[in-house]
């Protein structure tokens, strides 16, 4: 069992140079959802049409409001980058163009990221309304394209999202794109696959959904036990 | 040299510009507050 004081640093043995950045890029990430939903009244990306990273890293860097969190400008390019990458399709990353610190920080806030989501998705003060993204919950199944490819590739494709039930794959999705075993290790241990599926199978009243979410985590169980 | 007790300040005066009554953006504000304190751990 691990213990709940260390942080996801003190597991990847990070000096504390690179804790403390690590930390900031948390403090960063999202900054850039603050003017998104003051400009468009929504934080999706897609409605806004505001790229929340792109919009984090303008407000941090534009008039170099950086230097009021950090005055030493050497870290600046692994802070941009990771912030960048922290909500890109991992294919879209480029990992290879990527310096060894730049991969390394980039990975790391994407991991806290999806760390928190599973928290917040999986939390039973949080409204599934709040965490879905559609107002119609009267939805049948999931698409079977999406579930097929999902099986064969451990990726979604986001464009063929088109309802809440299409929706749940992406919480599953998550599994398969995370870099470091002890945020997997955490994913189990607080069993967050496990509570999401109750918490979607009390919501959705479909069976097929019901069965369909079970073959997702049950996807996800394998690929656990690989690990 | 990184100050993680200014980045959190300088985090907190700029998101409190912000209206604190809506609760998507407390909300967004405890996400970030969390993943920061995931980073660093509790102890």
């Amino acid at each position: 069992m691990l213990g709940n004081c260390k942080g996801l640093a003190n597991y990847l043995n990070l000096s504390g140079d690179y804790t403390n950045l690590a930390i900031a890029i948390g403090y960063f990430h999202d900054i850039g959802r603050f003017e998104q939903i003051r400009i468009a009244n929504t934080f999706s990306d897609k409605e806004s049409k505001i790229n929340h990273s792109e919009m984090s890293v303008k407000v941090l860097f534009e008039n170099n409001y950086i230097r009021k969190f950090i005055k030493d400008s050497c870290y600046d390019q692994i802070i941009k980058l990771a912030i960048l990458n922290h909500n890109k399709s991992s294919y879209d990353i480029g990992f290879d163009n990527l310096s060894e610190k730049e991969a390394l920080f980039t990975k790391i806030i994407r991991d806290a990221d999806k760390l928190d989501i599973f928290y917040t998705i999986t939390d039973p003060n949080r409204s599934m309304e709040s965490i879905f993204w559609y107002s119609d919950w009267d939805t049948k199944e999931i698409n079977k394209d999406i579930i097929k490819f999902f099986e064969t590739n451990h990726y979604i494709d986001y464009s063929q999202i088109n309802n809440n039930a299409d929706v749940i794959t992406t919480y599953y999705a998550y599994i398969f794109d995370l870099y470091f075993p002890i945020t997997l290790q955490l994913i189990k241990e607080h069993k967050y696959l496990d509570i999401l599926t109750q918490r979607i199978c009390n919501k959705f009243t479909s069976p097929i959904v019901h069965e369909q979410t079970k073959q997702l985590l049950e996807i996800c169980h394998k690929y656990f036990t690989k690990k | 040299m990184i100050d993680t007790k200014n980045i959190k300040e300088e985090f907190l005066r700029y998101t409190s510009n912000y209206n604190p009554e809506n609760e998507r953006i407390k909300a967004k504000i405890n996400h970030t507050m969390r993943v920061a304190r995931k980073l660093q751990g509790s102890c």
